[in-house]
């Protein structure tokens, strides 16, 4: 980065959505790919999946989630909030 | 994708699972994200804002220091954007199954134990039918299946707490009954699919329980779930402002969340009616929106106000600067309120 993008980047307010879909854009394409990985496997041992077919599960421990989304949410926070 | 396998995945909770899998994911990644805005994300907003708005401060100022604050921009966006993706997509879903549900829903009508009393010829207000309440595209009225989007949009609103009814299986175990203990017809007004009212009903078994409400669509819907629970209950459609119970006949009235979806007038006919129709040394649980403090606190008045102008909630912030607590004290010999997250008011005939 340049002096002079510097100094254009520092005069405008940081939009932490900017952030903040960076950071989900990067989480849903590592799934994504990782998913499509795991079928195609999946399917070459000859196991073929049929998700929807599954019964409804109750999240129950909702942890992990919270987790994600404070992670990435977060970002819109002050820091010393 | 046949149509019997899109209704096939069961349930969640009491709600009829989304048939898709990823819509279930979607759905709860959406109730998390409004868990972490509404929980999160608005009290370091609102600590922000009484920081810099003295308790007070009329609204409009208020509101002109909100908006600066670029917090609030966001905290407002995540919400009405959680509000929007619920409904989108519980719509979206639910649609393919419509068939399969209007059938249930024709099938259950003459079941018992309880029963539905719908009046084809029944007229909606005006106030009513002109509000998508919380954004439920089509409210609560215009939807034959609006019952299920309903219940399953407010498993979002309810942040997951709900999924089994326990926040209204709570609320009717908390009811005080009649010192003189003859509970013999309770009644639940503004019972939307009516999970207070079931759970009333298993409360005092030996007692009539009924709900009322505007909307067919929400009556249906609980008139089934009653059915399937074995629940007796009656289901009518009524309004509020003139129900049809004679004067001094009920032990019981719990009015949850529905004063504040009324203008204030219409608010207080209900008000009236209620008092009218219990009969001495009955009880009246009103729970509704907290009530604001003196002087007003100038988070709760922005958060009030934008509930009302951008989340379906019309007669929100009237109503709870509308001084509701004098007109149930005027109504009531003896009146305690108690007050958290919301206010409920403890009255007796």
């Amino acid at each position: 980065m340049n002096a002079s993008t510097e100094r254009e980047l520092s005069a405008t307010a940081p939009d932490p959505f900017v952030r903040l879909a960076a950071e989900l854009a990067a989480e849903v394409w590592v799934t994504k790919r990782r998913l499509h990985t795991v079928e195609r496997e999946l399917a070459r041992r000859g196991i073929e999946l049929d998700i929807d077919r599954a019964a409804a599960s109750d999240a129950g421990d909702r942890t992990e989630r919270d987790a994600f989304i404070a992670r990435i949410f977060g970002t819109v926070l002050p820091a010393d909030s | 994708m046949d149509p019997v396998r899109r209704a096939s995945r069961g349930q969640l909770g009491t709600m009829t699972a989304m048939p898709r899998l990823d819509q279930e994911l979607y759905l709860d990644f959406v109730e998390g994200l409004r868990k972490f805005t509404i929980g999160t994300i608005t009290p370091v907003l609102a600590q922000q804002v009484r920081g810099s708005v003295a308790a007070g401060t009329p609204l409009p100022e208020v509101c002109d220091a909100v908006n600066k604050i670029p917090l609030a921009t966001t905290r407002n966006t995540l919400l009405t954007a959680t509000q929007e993706m619920n409904w989108r997509t519980v719509v979206e879903a639910y649609e393919p199954c419509r068939d399969e549900f209007e059938r249930k829903l024709a099938a259950a009508e003459t079941e018992g134990p309880g029963r539905l009393e719908l009046d084809p010829d029944f007229e909606l207000p005006e106030y009513y039918s002109a509000v998508e309440y919380h954004l439920q595209p089509g409210s609560y009225q215009a939807d034959p299946i609006g019952g299920y989007v309903y219940h399953y949009g407010t498993k979002v609103f309810h942040l997951g707490s709900n999924d089994r009814d326990e926040v209204k299986i709570a609320r009717a175990l908390e009811l005080p009954e009649p010192t003189d203990g003859q509970v013999r017809t309770v009644v639940d007004i503004g019972c939307s699919i009516g999970q207070v009212t079931c759970a009333m009903a298993e409360r005092w078994p030996d007692a009539e329980a009924w709900g009322i409400d505007l909307a067919a669509p929400l009556l249906r819907y609980g008139h089934a779930r009653a059915v399937e629970a074995g629940c007796r209950v009656i289901f009518s459609q009524q309004d509020a402002r003139s129900l049809r119970f004679d004067d001094a006949s009920v032990d019981l009235v719990y009015m949850g969340t529905l004063l504040h979806e009324m203008p204030v007038e219409a608010g207080r006919d209900a008000l009236r009616e209620a008092r009218r129709i219990l009969r001495p040394g009955g009880v009246f649980v009103l729970h509704d929106m907290l009530q604001p403090t003196d002087p007003i606190d100038a988070w709760a008045s922005y958060d009030r106000d934008f509930d009302t102008r951008f989340n379906g909630e019309r007669y929100a912030y009237q109503f709870v600067h509308s001084g509701v607590d004098s007109a149930v004290r005027d109504l009531f010999g003896t009146v305690e309120s108690t007050s958290d997250r919301t206010t409920t008011w403890t009255c007796v005939v």
